[in-house]
């Protein structure tokens, strides 16, 4: 306590000297980080020294179906051992395969062959002068091009080369839970459309008050994405007609009704409000809680029923979704693998590709193991998986199938990027959590899309 | 004399010595990237594209963002009401706790348990209790009071929740700060004021708040600073969401960099910081002036 | 009358308030703890108390019983890995925290004063800040997807901590002891480790188990340094649970349980002295 006073001045002091000392400081390390910053830009890749055994790294996704990813995993690491490659292989969840791609892009040493990420291929092969990936024409003929289902085709197909190709796809199809259904005195083939299913809803409603009938995410994750083009196509919905923010069509007459009938539904008390929570299980939870009577999803929800609440999956029906005015549509979630232009062993990558597709009938195992949740990708097996009457109730819905840049249908790198930003799902928590209103909404949203896609086509 | 300079000597170099390793490591993984984040701040870098000096272009747009303004508007919210919560409730913990009653050394082991559990492990299970259809807040409202489920973490409750979750976590170092503040108080005190007639409430606004007034300040001071950069709760309750409700300043950073992929953004963001922080600091400081 | 009446009045409120405190703590973390020991089917059947207990989801999250060999489904890989980082990162914080405070606490040398203002103002820094920066600056160092990269991005949190507490500690042994030490003719490094070293011990051993946790709860860096799964660490892995297309809760709230233990159990050993270093500067002056 004694000399403190003086402590006080001596502090005082000190304490300009320390500030001096630092703002002195600043500007050293500034200059210092400049210079350090350009001298350690990533090292230009070594050339090759003859390896003993090629290394490669794979960056797989994780699926919702864990069986699925064992197959992949056993056939990489089976096919390693075959060609005496040393494999490095990692997964990553949904949410973060895409950050972690581009900021390994980024860095200059992305992965040789990545699963994942449908929203990938556009943004790293469309633009000429940026292309991290290598098309994959030869591996197509090699496993048979005429078999490859047409969406998957066209959706990669950038330049006349195809750059990407699909493991398996999930399509979005309804989870019908039966009782509610003979509950209120109905029959399968009266659902077809939006209409049909919404008064079906209403039914359900009335008989149990405390029920959201209808399961469909509206937060901020690929599902409330889906979800908006699940209402939107049918109506007409349409995305873009050309690569230029002119081409643009999203702020219409159409989008403002369909997020209109969305809202409306909520306010209905048919969706229920924690939908807009940001997760994807939202409605999976919906559905295996039997707190909805339908949801609009990839059959992983289904999957999770066969192997963990049977008695569930008994009760499901899988059926085409619900169509509209201007027919039916069906979003095909991408699950793409692609070869990276870095990669020092681009052949033997092309080579892995192969032997993964090429044997349909182990093609075939894979896609049983999943329990309905992949869509495969070759029209043979198509023809095959229709014994299963569960199969056969929505196999066919392939022609619906449609890229998020419907109309144009090409692969588009604005487009990607606005649908991995939500951007779509962001209408509805403007309306029903910002309560603005429908026009404020879809034109704001309008706002960003046509930025992204000015700054990524300049016009 | 010639020794005693020798020693001298000898003293400064092993100070020297001895603080090195840390400081330099420091340099380098603090001081550095602190220099180099702002250096970053005066460019546009876009991942995938190369960088641009802008000059100050990312600091007016960001002064620009709205989401920007909601989001230092929600750190204000959330950081200064969940501290005057853990405030409220952490002295009445420890006011409880210093009455000596038979167990209290139980309740008070109970009660410090949230400080040793890491928060991303208290992030996972409220997301579990704060469920909506099956977790233990809607089982106990609907079992015990017939009450229909509520949405936590929906747009109406979120915010509550997250400082719920905050003052679940924080209060034991709050409690525990006072406990020991308390125990300094000297019994005569209270006893002498009791003697002249004063009640309970008032030996409690007259003697008990003034005597620890420094150690609630300073207890505070640093929960702000804590709560004000927290990310993992948020990052795991509710990634920011509803919509935007809980976008917090630490995850618009996280969201610029790694979503929107906007690096100058996020450095011109992470360098705002640092004034609106040390804004708070002042007036916390100057509060502990008076 | 009055008096007899408040006090048992008292005296009931008294339980009934730590009967809340109590209750209030443990029901998140009975909901853990039943969930935890629960068989799967039971989670969506919405009851509060159990009906069955098992261990079923602590076996499949340790990759028991389960058909799928996919890593990433089990946190094995990703405990072993929390573990021994924050072990190394712990030991690192502690030797330089414990150079440095000493250095600070005693060593008469110019810089002293300033190196202490840099030490505090570390130790209060919102990490926030640096994650960028660190992120970018180690991207270029190839510290990115490696241990050694997580570990110095961990230092940034723990070793301002240690420095500071250390220096606190330090400061509070008797200097008569070193100065005894010093007359005998001992140098500054026998002085520390012989003499300083073993009286201090509580407080250094605090200090690193409260290291030892923050490395250990640390979320940020290993979520923007780390992308490869079998490089990751816990609180990553758990966050990965909850983010899927399917929860499993219980698995989830098994995996917390087993991220709780090393943190709950070491910081109860070490309680005294953490809280003594945390509040020393709250309440002495």
């Amino acid at each position: 306590m004694v000399g403190e006073k003086k402590e006080e001045r001596m502090g005082r002091r000190k304490f300009i000297r320390n500030v001096g000392v630092v703002g002195a400081a600043v500007v050293a390390a500034a200059a210092l980080g400049y210079g350090v910053s350009e001298l350690t830009k990533p090292p230009p890749p070594k050339p090759a020294t003859v390896p003993t055994r090629p290394r490669m790294r794979i960056l797989y996704q994780s699926t919702y179906a864990p069986a699925l990813n064992d197959w992949l995993t056993a056939r990489t690491l089976e096919w390693a051992a075959k060609k005496g490659v040393d494999v490095e292989l990692s997964t990553a969840s949904y949410l973060e395969i895409l950050p972690k791609i581009l900021t390994s892009v980024e860095a200059g040493n992305p992965p040789d062959v990545v699963y994942g990420a449908g929203t990938l291929i556009a943004l790293m092969a469309e633009d000429p002068k940026a292309r991290h990936i290598v098309p994959l024409d030869d591996v197509y003929n090699e496993i048979g091009k005429e078999d490859v289902i047409e969406p998957v085709k066209k959706w990669y197909t950038i330049d006349g080369h195809i750059w990407g190709i699909d493991l398996f796809l999930f399509v979005n199809v309804v989870h019908l839970i039966k009782p509610f259904l003979y509950e209120v005195g109905r029959r399968v083939e009266e659902l077809k459309t939006w209409d049909d299913y919404i008064e079906f809803a209403r039914e359900v409603k009335k008989k149990h008050p405390d029920m959201y009938p209808i399961g469909v995410t509206l937060g901020k994750t690929f599902d409330g994405v889906e979800t908006w083009h699940m209402f939107w196509w049918p109506y007409g919905g349409e995305f873009m007609t050309e690569r230029s923010s002119a081409g643009v069509k999203y702020n219409s007459q159409v989008s403002r009704e369909t997020l209109k009938r969305i809202v409306d539904l909520y306010n209905e008390g048919l969706i229920s409000p924690d939908m807009l929570q940001a997760d994807e299980f939202i409605n999976n939870n919906a559905y295996l809680t039997r707190k909805s009577a339908f949801i609009v999803e990839g059959p992983t929800p289904y999957y999770a029923a066969v192997t963990r609440n049977p008695a569930l999956a008994a009760d499901t029906l899988l059926l085409p979704p619900p169509a509209g005015p201007k027919g039916m549509f069906t979003w095909g979630s991408k699950q793409a693998m692609c070869i990276f232009a870095e990669s020092k062993n681009i052949d033997l990558a092309k080579d892995l590709l192969v032997y993964i597709f090429k044997n349909r009938d182990n093609y075939l195992q894979f896609i049983k193991s999943g329990y309905y949740a992949a869509y495969p990708v070759f029209k043979s097996v198509k023809e095959k998986l229709k014994e299963d009457p569960v199969w056969a109730s929505y196999i066919e819905i392939e022609p619906t199938i449609v890229d998020y840049t419907y109309p144009l249908n090409q692969p588009s790198k604005a487009a990607d990027e606005v649908v991995s930003k939500f951007l779509f799902a962001d209408a509805f928590s403007k309306v029903l959590i910002e309560k603005k209103d429908v026009d404020v909404a879809i034109t704001e949203v309008d706002v960003q899309i046509k930025e992204i896609f000015r700054r990524i086509y300049g016009r | 004399m010639a020794d005693k300079k020798g020693l001298l000597v000898r003293e400064v170099r092993e100070g020297y010595l001895f603080s090195l390793p840390a400081f330099l490591l420091l340099f380098f993984i603090l001081f550095f990237p602190f220099f180099y984040v702002i250096y970053i701040s005066f460019f546009t870098k876009i991942f995938g594209y190369e960088a641009i000096f802008s000059g100050l272009n990312n600091y007016l747009e960001i002064l620009r963002d709205p989401l920007f303004h909601y989001s230092f508007y929600i750190t204000l919210i959330y950081t200064i009401s969940a501290v005057i919560l853990k405030l409220v409730i952490g002295l009445g913990f420890a006011i409880l706790l210093s009455q000596k009653f038979k167990g209290h050394s139980v309740v008070r082991a109970i009660a410090v348990m949230p400080w040793g559990i890491p928060l991303f492990v208290i992030a996972a299970i409220f997301f579990w209790f704060f469920d909506y259809n099956l977790g233990l807040a809607n089982l106990l409202l609907k079992n015990l009071f017939g009450v229909r489920n509520i949405l936590w973490l929906g747009p109406d409750l979120v915010v509550l929740s997250i400082i719920y979750v905050n003052v679940w976590k924080g209060i034991p170092f709050f409690m525990v700060n006072f406990l020991s503040a308390l125990q300094t108080i000297p019994r005569e005190l209270y006893e002498a004021a009791e003697i002249d007639g004063a009640n309970s409430w008032q030996r409690f606004i007259h003697i008990t708040i003034p005597s620890i007034k420094y150690v609630i300040l300073l207890t505070c001071l640093l929960s702000t600073i804590w709560t004000f950069s927290e990310f993992d709760t948020i990052f795991y309750l509710t990634r920011g969401g509803p919509g935007y409700i809980t976008h917090i300043i630490p995850i618009y950073i996280y969201f610029q960099a790694f979503s929107r992929f906007d690096i100058g953004m996020a450095a011109a963001a992470s360098v705002l910081t640092v004034p609106l922080f040390v804004t708070l600091i002042a007036v916390i400081l100057w509060l502990l002036r008076r | 009358m009055k008096k007899f009446f408040s006090k048992e009045i008292k005296f009931f409120i008294t339980y009934i308030l730590a009967a809340t405190v109590v209750i209030w703590t443990t029901l998140p973390l009975y909901w853990m703890i039943v969930t935890a020991f629960r068989p799967e089917k039971e989670i969506y059947d919405g009851l509060i108390f159990p009906r069955e207990i098992s261990i079923s989801s602590f076996l499949a999250i340790f990759g028991f019983g389960e058909q799928y060999i996919t890593v990433g489904t089990a946190i094995t890989n990703y405990l072993v890995n929390s573990a021994y980082i924050s072990i190394i990162v712990m030991v690192l914080a502690t030797l330089l925290g414990t150079l440095g405070g000493y250095a600070l606490a005693r060593i008469r040398f110019p810089a002293k004063d300033i190196l202490s203002s840099i030490s505090l103002f570390s130790y209060i820094f919102p990490v926030i800040v640096l994650i960028i920066p660190i992120f970018f600056l180690f991207s270029s160092w190839g510290l990115i997807n490696n241990h050694l990269g997580l570990i110095l991005a961990l230092l940034s949190v723990t070793l301002p901590y240690t420095l500071w507490m250390l220096r606190g500690f330090f400061q509070t042994i008797p200097i008569e002891i070193e100065e005894a030490a010093f007359l005998d003719g001992c140098s500054r490094l026998q002085v520390l480790f012989k003499i300083v070293f073993p009286v201090a011990t509580p407080g250094i051993v605090a200090t690193a188990v409260y290291a030892f946790i923050l490395a250990w709860s640390n979320v940020i860096f290993p979520l923007i340094l780390i992308s490869r799964t079998d490089l990751q660490v816990l609180p990553i892995g758990i966050l990965n649970y909850m983010k899927a297309d399917f929860v499993p809760w219980d698995r989830l709230m098994a995996a917390s349980f087993i991220a709780s233990l090393p943190p709950v159990l070491l910081f109860y050993i070490a309680q005294k002295y953490i809280i003594a270093g945390l509040t020393a500067g709250a309440v002495k002056r």
